[in-house]
């Protein structure tokens, strides 16, 4: 008795169910839509270029222009600071690194300049005679064209920046998504260098700098 | 109750895990700037093309013999450089050594002045150029005959000129 009461009640509910539903499908619909939805990830486009007064391709430091410091291949603009041969005492003048992020035909992402480090490019002993202890007597100061006078983003031996660290700046530069910073560098070899000052005579070292960015 | 230490755990975990995936996600990127050079010069003092040279042995000496001796001091390194001498004497007393020495030694530059030592032998700095730097330096020695000369026979000095270079 008590189960034909429930079965009796299941279908009045079944029942009631069917008719609600069938009430609305029965009105005025509509709809409407938020389509092509795109989601992209941003990209950094950075360079660098020396600016010898024109921006091209090309070393910031070299010896002179016929040596090692033409622009690149494609660049007709010849070196203008050139370093000559080093020495206990010399300071080269300030180099110019123009870095980009992004172009007009490329816009790129705030980011922030954060570091920077050094490789050297010819590692390979000359006559037996290893050259590369020359990064040991050159020192190399970074900063900004707008930083107060002797303050630095990053300065130390070359031999540090080519430790296989990334060397963090002081203060990152922050560039937005179409920028130029201007980074300026300067070299110099102490009047008393780290160890015999002789072991430094008639070397030859070639690096390649390296200025890292995050994302801002 | 260890069930719900358990999920206490796990979620501080799962949030760690979450954060620390944020600090890596970063994009990042580099620049660089290739083929710079550092060279070194370099300096190298000669003279008369090696680095020791020798310009008196003399034995037998009078009162009144002079003598005199020529050689060239260079640089065949690639920076130009200042060098000084210093002149040292030993030997007997008052021969070549004192304030009135028996024997006179004098270094003159290419021009026949003399080049001036200072109390402790030690001249000025003199320039010379890169790769041709070259100048000839004139050393005389005299033994003036003088009242006392035979407070010198038997007597025996010598002397040195060290040339030190630095660069500029």
């Amino acid at each position: 008795m008590m189960n034909k009461k429930i079965l009796t009640s299941v279908l009045l509910v079944a029942l009631a169910s069917s008719l609600i539903g069938t009430a609305t499908i029965a009105g005025f619909t509509s709809q409407a839509s938020n389509i092509n939805n795109t989601v992209a990830t941003g990209k950094i486009y950075l360079s660098a270029d020396r600016d010898d007064t024109d921006p091209a391709p090309g070393p910031l430091f070299y010896f002179d222009n016929e040596t090692d410091g033409a622009a690149q291949d494609g660049y007709s603009t010849p070196g203008t600071k050139e370093d000559g041969y080093w020495y206990p005492g010399k300071q080269s003048g300030i180099k110019v690194l123009d870095v980009y992020n992004g172009s007009t035909l490329q816009p790129s992402i705030p980011i922030k300049l954060i570091g920077l480090d050094a490789v050297v490019e010819d590692p390979t002993p000359e006559n037996g005679v290893d050259d590369t202890i020359l990064k040991n007597a050159i020192y190399i100061k970074v900063w900004g064209p707008l930083d107060p006078v002797g303050v630095y983003r990053w300065q130390g031996y070359l031999s540090d920046l080519t430790n296989g660290n990334v060397h963090q700046f002081a203060t990152p530069f922050a560039m937005s998504r179409i920028h130029k910073q201007t980074l300026n560098f300067q070299a110099s070899m102490p009047t008393d260098p780290p160890g015999d000052d002789n072991d430094y005579q008639g070397k030859n070292i070639k690096v390649q700098f390296r200025v890292y960015a995050t994302q801002n | 109750m260890k069930k719900r230490l358990l999920l206490s755990f796990m979620m501080i975990a799962l949030v760690a895990a979450l954060v620390g995936g944020a600090t890596f996600a970063a994009f990042t990127s580099s620049a660089s700037n290739s083929n710079n050079s550092f060279t070194s010069g370099s300096i190298n003092l000669l003279a008369d093309g090696v680095t020791t040279t020798n310009s008196f042995n003399v034995t037998g000496m009078i009162p009144g013999a002079t003598g005199t001796d020529t050689f060239a001091v260079s640089n065949n390194g690639t920076l130009a450089l200042r060098y000084k001498m210093t002149l040292t004497k030993t030997g007997d007393t008052g021969f070549l050594t004192g304030v009135a020495p028996a024997v006179i030694i004098t270094v003159k530059d290419s021009t026949g002045t003399p080049i001036v030592f200072d109390a402790s032998g030690v001249s000025d700095y003199r320039p010379l150029a890169a790769l041709t730097g070259s100048e000839n330096l004139t050393v005389e020695y005299s033994f003036p005959d003088r009242a006392d000369n035979n407070d010198f026979q038997g007597k025996t000095g010598s002397f040195s000129i060290a040339l030190d270079a630095v660069t500029p």
